[in-house]
């Protein structure tokens, strides 16, 4: 099976540190990114990232020591789980499918990607969102914050490039804090239109294939 | 239609747990045969002002600090490789499910005392685990909330699978979470009184903490080895409910898909699950949800139902895993567990709940659900070896 990508965005107007900006982010590039007959229960969505809610979590606990525990704004509670970012994007644009949040590095980040690539392979979903956002990670761009978004479908709708597995030779071992490197890093060499392909310790390497 | 067999067939071979019941495997079965409940009335959380002080927690891990789950994530994995007699050679990944990490290193900066939150994060625990017993292989964290232990073991069934990796470690860590008590009790989520999956009086949940870790391996590699095969991981499905940020999908329609993705995968029609490890949590809006799942995938005709939460609390991301060595044990012994505090099941519901032990026979697939703020909903199949 070919898996194909619709489109990506990276880097845009996230405000540094700040999780519900970084959800807010993900879901104007979701809506862009999806296709007009697509099923919402074949939509995965598959997320990577570094820091999820410890701003919020510690500003939540920082409140109870203030005000007291059983004043807490509760509103503030779920968005101290991790999961916050991509669940709240999820509900937000009416994602069905599977969404899960990888916490991590670089590797995080191609673990997502294999995440949403089996998922595609599988038949469990039509098309495959697979982001990185690293909400504090200003010092890989510095003042904004990186994140980087991919849609992937085994259908050829808008050809632009190809992504495979590939195997581990030769493949650029990436290793960084930050999840969103290797998808930003593929966003780069399509737009460029550059050949590459990457790994990270103990996870499979991809590869871009430009088709056009 | 029977079941797929796939080339490379997982197992469970080894596991450990951290749990407020206890650290033993077996002592933790006779307890949770027995219906006991490790949940209990705690000075020190009163004294902070928590309105519903009740919690059930690990005795057998000392202090409250930073490094709290880490160090429970390491018991357990410790106890896992030892149960499945394991000498690690060659590639084994350490896949962990939580919901924030080291609840308590956010809360201490919070307070002023220093902190390195990057190595707080839900990270912490593969990494601790993967550190202390120098593995070679992936880390991997999955946050997905309440489910999160179910994702982990689907995950790290699919990289051994797949050839990625020999071995795995795969479960659940949750320290307790004083940001998670404050928060659940302000969402009204928890109950002074005892915890009651499906019951008519429920009126919510406690919090507990747990770590729980499976062994996992190719069937073959587990033979050659001369190691026993527990269970089989047939498989993991996933859905979101895109509904509410804390509240399940009253309709239930969300659950039914992961349980309705989870059959799909393996080839298995519904009347083929013999029992179901819910996720249970005593909640009146999730308890009501997942009934209204199960007959939604299931009609009328639905399996038995137990849930353990009344037991151990509410584990957060650990609370699948821990459920998951629950099932594999059920499957082992063929006896169901009960539902601890179980009084009067929920008419409504029309579910076989019930509070005593149950022998059966030739049970040979279990269901162990989880559900998760955001709708993150999980559904794993389990078969006995």
């Amino acid at each position: 099976m070919n898996i194909y990508w619709q489109g990506h965005r990276f880097q845009d107007d996230i405000e540094h540190g700040n999780s519900q900006s970084a959800a807010d982010w993900l879901i104007k590039v979701i809506t862009l990114l999806f296709a007009d007959d697509v099923e919402l229960s074949r939509v995965g969505l598959y997320t990577a990232t570094s820091d999820a809610a410890v701003d919020v979590s510690v500003d939540f606990w920082r409140q109870a020591i203030k005000e007291g525990v059983d004043l807490v704004n509760p509103r503030d509670f779920p968005w101290t789980l991790a999961s916050a970012m991509a669940a709240h994007a999820a509900t937000e644009t009416g994602i069905q499918g599977p969404c899960l949040t990888l916490v991590g590095g670089s590797e995080a980040g191609i673990a997502v990607l294999s995440h949403g690539i089996n998922d595609l392979k599988k038949g469990i979903v039509d098309l495959a969102l697979v982001a990185g956002i690293d909400p504090n990670g200003a010092d890989l761009t510095p003042k904004k914050s990186p994140a980087a978004v991919i849609a992937l479908t085994s259908k050829n709708t808008t050809l632009m490039a190809r992504i495979e597995p590939g195997t581990n030779d030769k493949a650029k071992m990436i290793i960084s804090p930050y999840a969103s490197e290797p998808l930003f890093q593929l966003c780069r060499a399509r737009e460029n239109h550059r050949e590459i392909k990457i790994t990270a310790p103990y996870e499979s390497a991809y590869q871009v294939v430009h088709c056009d | 239609m029977d079941p797929q067999l796939s080339d490379s067939d997982v197992v469970v071979t080894g596991m450990g747990v951290v749990t407020p019941l206890g650290d033993d495997l077996d002592s933790l079965w006779q307890d949770l045969l027995a219906g006991k409940s490790a949940v209990r009335y705690w000075d020190d959380l009163a004294d902070e002002g928590f309105r519903t002080p009740l919690a059930a927690r690990v005795t057998s891990i000392a202090g409250e600090d930073a490094f709290r789950g880490s160090r429970m994530a390491v018991a357990a994995a410790r106890h896992a490789l030892t149960n499945g007699a394991l000498v690690p050679e060659g590639i084994l990944g350490v896949f962990a499910g939580t919901t924030m990490g080291e609840s308590i290193a956010f809360e201490q900066a919070a307070a002023g005392k220093g902190s390195n939150l990057s190595q707080a994060t839900a990270k912490a625990f593969p990494q601790a685990v993967h550190d202390a017993l120098g593995l070679q292989g992936p880390v991997r964290a999955y946050a997905t909330a309440c489910a999160a232990g179910n994702y982990a073991i689907g995950a790290a069934t699919q990289a051994i699978a797949s050839g990625q990796i020999d071995y795995a470690l795969a479960g659940g860590v949750e320290p307790l979470s004083r940001i998670a008590l404050a928060g659940f009790s302000r969402s009204r989520a928890m109950s002074s009184e005892l915890c009651r999956p499906f019951d008519r009086q429920r009126s919510g949940m406690q919090l507990g903490e747990a770590a729980a870790f499976l062994l996992l391996e190719r069937k073959e590699d587990a033979l050659d080895r001369g190691a026993r095969p527990l269970a089989r991981i047939v498989s993991l499905g996933l859905s979101c409910d895109a509904y509410h940020p804390t509240a399940p999908s009253p309709d239930g329609k969300g659950m039914a898909r992961a349980m309705i993705s989870a059959l799909t995968q393996a080839g298995l029609q519904p009347g083929k699950i013999d029992w179901i490890c819910a996720h249970g949590s005593g909640t009146r809006a999730s308890d009501a949800a997942e009934a209204k799942a199960i007959h939604q995938v299931f009609g009328e005709d639905a399996p038995a139902v137990s849930a353990i939460k009344g037991a151990l609390g509410h584990s957060m991301g650990a609370a699948t895993a821990v459920e998951a060595v629950a099932a594999v044990s059920t499957l082992q012994h063929q006896c169901l567990l009960p539902t601890v505090n179980l009084l009067e099941s929920d008419p409504e519901f029309h579910l076989d709940v019930f509070n005593r032990p149950r022998d059966v026979d030739n049970l040979r697939f279990a269901l162990n659900c989880g559900y998760g703020f955001g709708g993150l909903n999980s559904a794993l199949v389990l078969e006995a070896s």
